[in-house]
């Protein structure tokens, strides 16, 4: 519901009462929760109320019946107890007969609601399978959830152009008006992956594979948040998924299988490939990476981080964020360009990458110079007894100043 | 049908209510019919009786039935390959079974039997899988790194079979033989379903040949990717 | 068997061939005053008050918590709190408040009022009384000592497996938790069997269930749900303890486990749960809307069978917690309908409460204030209750503060507000002093003030997608507008402040009170039920003589008369005339139980024997040696205690002897 004058009365309604009489203000409470509550319209991104995509809208369809409903029922019920406790208060009047209750009345107070709810089951019903519909697949993407970030693989699909598996992480990128069925799993705890404006939650269970549709309307970037208890960084691990116009979509694709081109000898960068190669490839992939003597980099997470994983960093600077979505690789008004930008606009000024004006230096450098230190992780090389040695999340690597410069002129190079 | 299915058969939960209803009723009437102090006594007889007839229960040998072999064959089985294996705790011996006692329907464990992976199927001497939420069949499919997954394997043809998905190969140290690693299900015969968990620790691009699935005796292998 | 014998003309006739004395060296406590008559009693009032101080210790403990969560959320990227340290507040808040505070103070008030309200004199196993009130302080101990040896559990309440796990989790909170809920759930399972016993076996001659108040009707549908629902929880803790102390894989799925079973067992159990912690607060207001609307309950065959199906229907509700897991749409939709249907038989008892008020005369006391604020808070958690219910809607609310909103209308709201409704009606029965009223309204309207700002708001910051168990909530995606995070979450702390300040008022009351306040007459609220036919406070053998009954509040039958002709209610007599009545009709030779040491020592030796699996086998050892102790000084412990253990009989008057007890 998005009627503006909803919204302006339920306002109203609400500042009112609040400060001076509690009673009211639970019933401008109660009816909120059918109108206030729903009409709100340049909100949190994470508003559910907000459906974007076909199934979000579904569950809105619900939302708008349920929750009227529920107001309505709340407002008529405090309706009938103030009168009660008006009318009937102590005014001196006799005993009243000790009546036990009629049956009749009883019944009646049964049945009405058995009736309203048999009404929202209905639709609860149908809705419920409508959601669970996975025939009419176009796309599909596996999504891996750990602490604290979430892996994005798109399996090879001719149709899309996707000759080879396109790996990443951070952002979940996807094309409009597209059946796109998430197949989630976990590599350790249970995480919940959930994009409020694309499709309510679905778990991520270690050992199960859980399906999830999502589809976007239009293109733009809209806000999720891990929602099941996942230990430390539970806060910290965010989502955001990325729709493309298909034919954008398509270039987002060409340029994750574009070949790894290595940065040209001498350069700052080309330091920070080596850095990179001395530090990083412990845990992190970057497809294509060669060293000196010909042969491939292979990160081993599996040796060093107990989820078995690190991001693969392939093609970082097509991204907007890093460290599980934590930090945005854009600085602040670049990335409010993005997130603020039309429809039409957004794909261009997504698949433009970050680049050097734009990036976000502090906190990736601060991330680079102590990881732990801005974001809660059991890296603490002194207790991880538990895990045999290996980490969860990212240690502290003891990098110099000069690496980390060498280091972010490597990383903007891999758009 | 629903015997099948279920974990364990309902008669037993129901018989031992049933046992029980009748211990305690009985054991209430003889008890009510004596006095205080000769219940005592009585309790302390009975509760002896019951001991020591449990003691030499679990001491005689042949009560050790069949189930209990089962259940050391298969602990034996586990301690041998958690040790080793790096891959997966499942079965691994890919000749002939060493053991009858495994489980013939794996699938009907009520966590397997949803929410797999993939499954395997031969069906008319072709093998080819299907995935949850994939309409049509498959023969190629995705596995995360370093990630536990169930593929579960299903026999619909007269001839027993079982799945292998293989590893490729390793080189051990001294003797410079190269190892071939792989993995399979037991034999599972008409109808029959088995599951095989495997967490590949390597991409596919740091292999030689990659990863396949393929059930010896049928057509068609399935390729495993691993980003 | 403990059951206390009806009284009797006849001299109580001794037990033979049993022991004289306990295990010879120690003399039984029969002290009636100092603090060894309350270590050592069996007396279910003095469990009942002992009771309530443990648990409202812990409401406090719980509520700095809870305030300490609120200081952290009140701006975006608190800093009160690391992220460690506020997983373990919002886990050690929802235990402390659930397993520490509501099931206990349910259970004082249980305790208390039950016998008295069915006419007996005890409950059925006194001395298993004592014991769960031993072992739930055992139990909650162990569960806050893990806050001073290397931090609580941390996996929040629900503690999903593999979180939970040794890796996932490597301090020792979670190993104290599983041990004390262990602990703390013996004691509840020994607590409800003990009060079944009691309602089936104990009611006084002609109370039929149907002539039974509605709060031991709740009391004992709540003691048949954790019956039922303990033992599974049980079993969790269990699978969880062998998982964490002896490497098993239950919810391992590399193993072939799955990390859906835990969910599926801790709901089973957590869902009946939630109304074993609710009921009571019902069963109290079906207690205190009569008595000061001067009316009957309305409907109360319903009101009792709603509540037994609301028992009922719990147990077949548990998955709609998991919604989002993954349970295939079919297992979904019935969930769904199960819990929608589940809100009639709720509904039905809001509905009886108000026509219980409809025509009445009602008395605005701070007791009848707070149940009507439970009655407006509830009606409110159970709306938002219904909208969860639709799971496809649900899946957007789930895990949002929208569900703690919810929650907290319903058990703040519904719960609590039903326990300071009982305090205030109940105090004069078990002080024998009046709570003051100009006080008490003020901690009433603070308290449904704070409550409303406190929560509140978090309908808001749910539907808005700020998820819940986050130890910070960031700028970026608060929005903007009158439904930007900020704004609401800044609202709930403050009115977490007021609800605290509520909370203060009471305990000034309580202080005060005790201090100073007004001896109440021996039936201060004109009341209703069978509790208020003897003194205040009650003698220890309850009542003088067993009362007859012949009507549903048969307090309130004894003291009006229906004139036929005009359906008007007349006086006939007054409450304190009554009491003096049964006074002077005193039955002589009343056995009661008399006190032991052994349920001290056998709680103390399950707690020893539960530190033992974290500490290893020489602390069980030890453990198990004071459990055999216990048991056996227990089972021996003499039915009849020696003349010399007693304190001289009086010789006129009502005596107190003591009774084959078990």
């Amino acid at each position: 519901m998005t009627n503006p004058t909803d919204n302006t009365a339920g306002k109203k309604q609400d500042m009112k009462s609040t400060p001076r009489n509690p009673r009211r203000a639970l019933a401008g409470m109660v009816a909120g929760s059918g109108l206030l509550l729903t009409g709100c319209a340049t909100n949190a991104p994470q508003d559910i109320f907000q459906p974007k995509g076909p199934n979000a809208h579904d569950i809105n369809q619900l939302q708008k019946l349920v929750f009227p409903i529920a107001g309505i029922v709340g407002v008529i019920v405090l309706a009938l107890a103030t009168y009660i406790f008006l009318k009937f208060r102590d005014r001196g009047q006799a005993i009243p007969s000790q009546a036990h209750g009629r049956p009749i009345v009883e019944i009646t107070l049964t049945v009405v609601p058995a009736l309203i709810l048999s009404v929202v089951g209905v639709f609860t019903f149908r809705t419920i399978f409508d959601l669970a519909e996975t025939q009419d697949t176009e796309m599909v993407i596996n999504v891996t959830g750990q602490q604290w970030w979430w892996e994005y693989d798109y399996p090879v699909q001719e149709d899309f152009g996707i000759n080879q598996p396109i790996i990443t992480s951070g952002q979940l990128v996807m094309p409009v008006g597209t059946k796109v069925l998430l197949r989630e799993t976990s590599r350790d705890v249970i995480h919940s992956y959930w994009i409020p404006a694309l499709n309510g939650k679905k778990d991520a269970v270690p050992g199960r594979i859980n399906l999830l549709r999502l589809e976007a309307d239009k293109p733009g970037i809209y806000a999720g948040q891990c929602t099941e208890f996942c230990g430390l960084s539970h806060a910290n691990m965010r989502m955001e998924a990325v729709a493309l116009s298909k034919e954008d979509f398509a270039k987002w694709v060409a340029n994750q299988q574009k070949p790894y081109a290595a940065p040209a000898a001498g350069t700052l960068a080309a330091e920070g490939e080596q850095v990179f190669l001395n530090q990083c490839v412990r845990c992190h992939q970057v497809n294509g990476q060669k060293r000196a003597d010909g042969t491939a980099v292979i990160a081993a997470p599996d040796e060093n981080v107990y989820s078995g994983a690190a991001p693969n960093l392939s093609h970082l600077m097509t991204r907007n964020t890093f460290a599980g979505a934590m930090f945005d690789l854009l600085r602040p008004a670049c990335r409010k360009d993005v997130w603020s930008a039309k429809p039409e606009e957004f794909g261009a000024k997504y698949l433009a990458g970050v680049s050097e004006d734009c990036l976000n230096a502090t906190d990736l450098r601060a991330w680079l110079r102590n990881a732990p230190a801005v974001k809660p992780m059991y890296a603490d090389p002194t207790k991880l007894g538990p895990t045999d040695g290996k980490y969860r999340g990212m240690p502290a690597l003891g990098l110099s100043e000069t690496d980390i410069d060498k280091l972010v002129a490597y990383l903007l190079t891999l758009k | 049908m629903v015997r099948t299915r279920s974990v364990g058969p309902l008669e037993y939960p129901a018989a031992s209510a049933v046992a029980l209803g009748a211990v305690a009723y009985l054991f209430s009437r003889v008890m009510l019919n004596v006095s205080k102090s000769a219940g005592a006594a009585l309790f302390i007889v009975i509760a002896s009786v019951v001991v020591s007839v449990a003691f030499l229960a679990a001491y005689r040998p042949s009560f050790r039935g069949r189930p209990l072999v089962a259940v050391l064959a298969l602990r034996a089985q586990l301690a041998k390959y958690s040790k080793e294996d790096p891959y997966s705790i499942t079965h691994r011996e890919c000749g002939p079974e060493e053991s009858e006692h495994y489980d013939h329907h794996a699938g009907n464990a009520v966590n397997l039997r949803a929410n797999v992976l993939a499954t395997v199927f031969v069906k008319d001497g072709k093998a080819y899988a299907e995935l949850i939420g994939i309409k049509k069949p498959v023969n190629s499919i995705t596995i995360a790194r370093s990630n536990d997954v169930n593929i579960l394997f299903r026999n619909l043809d007269e001839k027993e079979h079982r799945m292998v998905i293989h590893l490729g190969e390793k080189a051990v140290a001294e003797t410079g033989v190269v190892e071939k690693l792989e993995n399979c299900t037991q034999l599972a015969g008409k109808n029959q379903e088995q599951l095989l968990t495997v967490n590949i620790k390597k991409p596919t691009i740091a292999m030689k040949d990659g990863y396949k699935i393929e059930v010896p005796g049928a057509e068609g292998e399935i390729e495993v990717i691993v980003p | 068997m403990a059951i206390i014998e009806r009284p009797s003309t006849a001299p109580a006739v001794p037990a033979v061939a049993t022991p004289s004395s306990s295990l010879g060296a120690l003399k039984r406590p029969m002290m009636e005053t100092g603090w060894k008559s309350w270590l050592f009693t069996v007396d279910h009032k003095k469990i009942g008050i002992m009771y309530g101080a443990v648990a409202m210790f812990f409401f406090i403990v719980g509520g700095v918590e809870a305030l300490l969560i609120r200081l952290q959320l009140a701006m975006p990227d608190g800093k009160i709190l690391n992220a460690d340290v506020y997983n373990q507040m919002f886990t050690m808040h929802a235990t402390t408040m659930i397993f520490l505070f509501a099931m206990p103070m349910a259970a004082a008030f249980a305790n208390y009022f039950l016998p008295l309200q069915i006419g007996a004199r005890d409950v059925a196993f006194p001395r298993l009384n004592a014991l769960s009130l031993w072992l739930l302080v055992i139990g909650g101990v162990v569960l806050n000592l893990a806050w001073f040896l290397g931090g609580a559990a941390d996996g929040g309440w629900f503690m999903y497996a593999p979180n939970s796990g040794p890796v996932f989790s490597p301090s020792n909170g979670v190993d104290f938790w599983t041990v004390g809920l262990q602990i703390a759930g013996i004691a509840s399972l020994i607590g409800s069997i003990n009060l079944i016993v009691t309602v089936l076996n104990m009611r006084a001659p002609g109370m039929t269930f149907m002539k039974m108040p509605v709060f031991t009707w709740m009391i004992l549908v709540v003691q048949f749900l954790l019956v039922f629902s303990l033992p599974v929880i049980t079993v969790a803790l269990v699978l969880l303890m062998f998982q964490r102390e002896f490497g098993a894989t239950f919810f391992d799925a590399a193993a072939g486990g799955d990390p859906l079973l835990w969910q599926h067992l801790f709901w089973i159990f957590g869902h009946p749960e939630v109304y074993v912690l609710i009921l009571p607060g019902f069963g109290i207001i079906s207690e205190v809307l009569p008595t000061f609307a001067r009316k009957p309950l309305f409907g109360y065959p319903f009101v009792v069978f709603s509540g037994a199906s609301i028992g009922l229907v719990g147990f077949g509700v548990w998955a709609h917690h998991m919604f989002a897991t993954g349970l295939g749409p079919v297992s979904v939709a019935v969930f769904s309908i199960a819990t929608m249907a589940i809100a009639i038989p709720t509904g039905v008892k809001i509905f009886n409460w108000l026509l219980t008020m409809w025509g009445g005369k009602i008395w605005y006391t701070t007791a009848m204030k707070f149940a009507i604020g439970l009655v407006l808070l509830f009606t409110v958690g159970g709306l938002s209750g219904v909208t969860h219910s639709v799971a496809p809607s649900d899946t957007q609310q789930t895990d949002t503060y929208y569900i703690v909103a919810h929650f907290h209308y319903v058990l703040f709201g519904g719960m609590v507000f039903g326990l300071f409704a009982g305090f205030y009606y109940w105090w004069p029965k078990v002080f024998g002093r009046l709570l003051n009223e100009k006080m008490g309204s003020w901690n009433f309207w603070l308290m449904f003030f704070g409550m409303n700002l406190t929560f509140g708001p978090m309908h808001i910051l749910g539907l808005q997608g700020q998820p819940r168990r986050m130890y910070i909530w960031t700028d970026a995606r608060a929005g903007e507008g009158f439904f930007n995070l900020a704004f609401w979450n800044m609202v709930a702390s403050i009115g977490s402040f007021i609800l605290t300040a509520g909370v203060l008022v009471f305990l000034i009351n309580v202080v005060y009170t005790w201090r100073k306040g007004p001896v109440a007459g021996a039936d201060p609220w004109d009341a209703r039920t069978l509790e208020w036919l003897t003194t205040n406070p009650p003698k220890p053998h309850n009542f003088d003589r067993i009362p007859v009954v012949h009507h549903l509040d048969e307090f309130f039958h004894r003291k009006y008369e229906e004139d036929t002709a005009t359906h008007t209610m007349r006086r006939i007599a007054d409450g304190a005339d009554l009491v003096r009545a049964e006074e002077a009709a005193a039955d002589s030779d009343i056995h009661l139980p008399g006190p032991s040491y052994w349920p001290l020592v056998l709680a103390l030796g399950i707690g020893v024997l539960g530190l033992g699996t974290i500490y290893g086998i020489p602390v069980m050892v030890v453990g198990a040696a004071v459990i055999l102790l216990g048991s056996f000084g227990w089972v021996l412990e003499p039915s009849v205690p020696a003349d010399s253990e007693i304190d001289p009989p009086s010789v006129d008057g009502p005596t107190k002897e003591i009774a084959p007890l078990g």
